[in-house]
């Protein structure tokens, strides 16, 4: 297997075989767009990853927090932004993660990495040891969502020993802390033009924030579709939706994405489809995605009649689009999506109440019957609210079932585990007290 | 079995008046030989020493249940603030006229409630500490400030402050990067804490008694310096058990007294070298505020000659600039004093300054502790092991829990240690 004609690393090089493999298998069902979709778009990225270290591209390495729409600034002739992300999640939704992510995770823990710490954040500093990145010219992070993340920024700091510079993310999203952001953006793009010897362009950025409002407003119109009941869309685009718009907002691939999702959920309305045959059963998904295996999600609809119109990851809303038609505009405008639109960070970073209030909203807006927080092992600041969303659910009237399981290493809590958990909370908690309403 | 049967009612029915009086006797009980341990092993460190008369004032500035300092404070009308973190400004509570009370759990206390709000996945210190807190131990508080410091205080702040807010209650947010920007901004929110502050008050807090403040933490923060510099010389007069012991007494006590206690404390130590000849190590790592602990390790013949932790010379090694404007001053104090790894990118400063205290200190190892589920201290031994290993340090790594108990596994691996470095240095040429 090669990639642009060259033999790569072997995960790469796997991922990018199932991912031609599952393009052959879904370009015969004319009607799933979505999956087409993101599949030439995975496609895309890892083409642009190995294009960049062909051609000798400048590259920069960030955590997955770091605004995508800002880096369309630069010219991506000259530099390519990697996300220390990228790979393990990719690996996850088509490679083989009972494989690759445990072999990159233990790789971490054997170098000295504690176990507490983020699978995420493990398997990308693995893949880091392991050699199987492309190595970075600069660095430029975010100190967002989590403590993880840190772990990970101080962890490259230290190996990498590259230029980096640091932004410090607020707490909160008061005006005055968006202007803090702002600013900051200012001095992460003089230090990248700097140590990089590129040119920022605000024309760029606007052209990509004007991308940015065009993805996240189809984003909003596909959000609020999955309201509807009965659910037609099955919930697997879900989880996909965060990952897509957290790396490509700002570029046309984001675009194309979320129209695709958009376009297929109104077919499949029109269409009359259903995700589940007969009554379903509505869940919040509160936590971090089933990434290790997206066919759980099938599972879930098939097997136990439960759909997820809604989860934490894919809630984007439109309200926060980006004010193109100034410099600051631009740039306060994806400080402020940076902290109160984008996974986790809007529900995590900030206060308790930021937290319980999208979980409020979004049982609400999407009538949920239960409540289901997958505690993903290394989020301990969704951990920390565990009791007062118990309080909270219980004030809703509504059941809410947590545990444990890790979102990209299946070795934690196999799916079968999950499964039985599920299956017995529905059979036993939940389908009785909704046909006792 | 008195357990059995309350657990048996339980599910059966609502527990009788008489089986909560019996439960209310066995948390007496269990509270009353927890006492007596921690009293023990208060004892056993100073024993060693003979040094319990030196260091009462400061044991009494850490008690949790009988701190004469923060009742006399009380009973004067002085307010009392809890806070978390190095990071907070300690001068501007103490211009305003309030004692700062930096948190602590009580170490082996039954953790239950805080695990309910807070699950087993975060650290036994923050479970611990929210326990106290839902169950009114920290009653005399009159205040609470919390921090971002990390993911798992903050939510304990946030759950503390829902459940059981004391009077006064505010949240700021401390950058975790240091750059001009950051600090100006972290002034900022120092001055809305004032305000915040001085309208729960009801006075103004001016630049004068914020310069006061700084000038008396310079003081007590230059005191804390000279006693750690006894430890430089071949014959330390201060233990690492009670350094940590200050170290803690200065976030707990109010500083004038600490002050005060301390000097004293410097000027009879400094007249009483003593040779010990044991190995000497520096402590490293996350939050350990438990002298128990280092007690311990000195007993297996080591000298804890430097602690950079947080209750250690994290929080002493840096001083205000008086010549500044006052807050920002403090801000500035704050994100550039000996970093936490809380800070993004903070690795390279941290060792630097680490590698310093080793040397200065004549120190033959690092013991490096880290409490269980701490993520921001979970990668720092991966960091430091190439520098320790370039630099032929020998380096331990110890995972523990809140509330030390003294166990044979530990006193293994510690006694392990002291061979090896007994070994690399009878190698030495």
């Amino acid at each position: 297997m090669t990639i642009l004609g060259r033999e790569r690393w072997p995960i790469w090089e796997e991922a990018y075989e199932s991912i031609e493999i599952l393009q052959d298998i879904f370009s015969e069902e004319s009607d799933d767009r979505t999956h087409t979709a993101v599949l030439k778009i995975y496609k895309d990225y890892i083409d642009n990853v190995f294009s960049a270290i062909d051609k000798g591209k400048k590259i920069i390495y960030g955590n997955f927090a770091v605004p995508g729409t800002l880096m369309r600034g630069f010219d991506t002739e000259k530099i390519f932004w990697y996300q220390l992300e990228a790979l393990p999640v990719i690996q996850s939704l088509v490679g083989e993660p009972g494989v690759w992510n445990a072999k990159l995770a233990d790789a971490a823990e054997a170098s000295g990495i504690a176990p507490e710490i983020c699978s995420v954040d493990r398997i990308a500093h693995g893949s880091y040891v392991e050699g199987i990145v492309p190595m970075p010219d600069v660095g430029f992070y975010l100190t967002t969502p989590c403590d993880s993340q840190t772990c990970l920024v101080n962890n490259m700091v230290a190996l990498t020993k590259k230029p980096t510079i640091v932004l410090d993310m607020p707490y909160s999203a008061e005006p005055e802390q968006i202007r803090y952001v702002a600013r900051q953006f200012r001095e992460v793009i003089a230090f990248l033009e700097d140590a990089l010897s590129v040119e920022f362009d605000f024309d760029r950025l606007r052209r990509a924030c004007e991308i940015y409002n065009e993805m996240i407003e189809m984003v909003a119109d596909w959000a609020e579709l999955r309201r509807i009941i009965p659910a037609s869309q099955p919930c697997e685009t879900l989880s996909i939706m965060a990952a897509v718009v957290t790396v490509f907002s700002g570029h046309q691939n984001g675009v194309d994405y979320a129209q695709a999702t958009l376009q297929e959920h109104k077919e499949f309305i029109e269409k009359g489809y259903k995700a589940v045959e007969g009554d379903e059963v509505r869940a919040i998904w509160y936590g971090d995605p089933f990434w290790s295996d997206l066919n759980f999600y099938n599972w879930l609809e098939k097997e136990c009649k439960v759909t997820v119109p809604m989860d934490m990851f894919g809630f984007f809303n439109a309200q926060y689009l980006i004010d193109s038609t100034t410099e600051e505009g631009m740039l306060e405008g994806i400080a402020y999506n940076a902290l109160r639109n984008f996974p986790m960070t809007k529900q995590l970073l900030g206060s308790a109440e930021d937290y319980l209030s999208d979980y409020r909203t979004l049982c609400k807006l999407y009538q949920a019957d239960f409540g289901i927080i997958p505690g993903h092992l290394g989020c301990t600041h969704a951990w920390g609210m565990s009791g007062l969303v118990r309080e909270e659910s219980e004030r809703l009237n509504i059941p809410l079932l947590e545990f444990e399981f890790d979102m990209l290493d299946p070795r934690i809590n196999p799916r079968d585990n999950v499964e039985i958990l599920i299956k017995n909370y529905v059979d036993d908690i939940v389908v009785p007290l909704k046909n006792s309403w | 079995m008195l357990t059995c049967s309350i657990v048996e009612n339980a599910f059966s029915k609502e527990p009788s008046h008489g089986d909560k009086l019996k439960l209310a006797k066995g948390v007496e009980i269990m509270k009353k030989i927890l006492d007596r341990i921690r009293k023990f092993e208060k004892e056993r460190f100073m024993d060693s020493r003979q040094d319990v008369e030196d260091m009462k004032p400061f044991l009494a500035g850490i008690s949790q249940d009988e701190n004469s300092f923060l009742h006399d404070a009380k009973s004067s009308g002085k307010k009392i603030i809890g806070y978390f973190c190095s990071y907070m400004p300690l001068e501007l509570f103490h211009a305003a006229g309030v004692v700062p009370y930096r948190i602590r759990g009580i170490p082996g206390r039954d953790i239950g409630p805080g695990t309910t709000y807070l699950s087993s996945r975060i650290c036994t210190f923050c479970r611990n500490v929210l326990t106290l807190a839902i169950e009114g131990d920290f009653f005399f508080l009159d205040g609470l400030v919390g921090c971002n410091t990390c993911d798992q205080v903050r939510r304990t702040c946030q759950n503390w402050i829902i459940k059981k807010p004391p009077e006064f209650t505010d949240f700021i947010h401390t950058p975790r990067v240091y750059r001009k920007g950051n600090v100006m901004h972290y002034a900022d929110q120092i001055l809305h804490l004032k305000d915040n502050l001085e309208g729960w008050l009801g006075k103004k807090i001016h630049d004068d008694d914020l310069r006061d403040a700084c000038a008396t933490y310079n003081r007590a923060r230059n005191v804390l310096r000279q006693l750690s510099d006894l430890r430089k010389g071949e014959s330390p007069s201060i233990s690492g058990a009670e350094m940590i012991t200050l170290g803690i007494a200065y976030h707990q006590m109010p500083v004038d007294s600490f002050i005060a206690a301390a000097e004293d404390l410097l000027e009879k130590r400094r007249a009483s070298p003593r040779s010990t000849g044991q190995t000497r190590v520096i402590l490293c790592g996350s939050l350990l505020d438990e002298p128990e602990y280092v007690s311990f390790i000195e007993a297996q013949e080591f000298d804890v000659v430097a602690e950079p932790i947080c209750f250690g010379q994290r929080s002493y090694w840096d001083d205000v600039d008086l010549y500044q404007d006052p807050l920002t001053a403090i801000a500035e104090r704050s994100l550039t004093h000996f970093p936490c790894a809380r800070i993004g990118d903070s690795f390279p400063a941290r060792w630097e300054r680490t590698y310093r205290i080793y040397k200065d200190y004549h120190a033959e190892g690092i013991i490096f502790q880290r409490l269980k589920f701490c993520q921001l201290w979970g990668v720092d031994v991966h960091n430091m092991s190439p520098h320790c290993y370039e630099h032929d340090i020998p380096l331990l790594q110890l995972e523990r829990e809140y509330g030390f108990i003294s166990t044979g596994q530990l006193k293994t691996r510690l006694q392990a240690f002291k061979e090896l470095i007994k070994d690399r240095n009878d190698s030495m040429p």
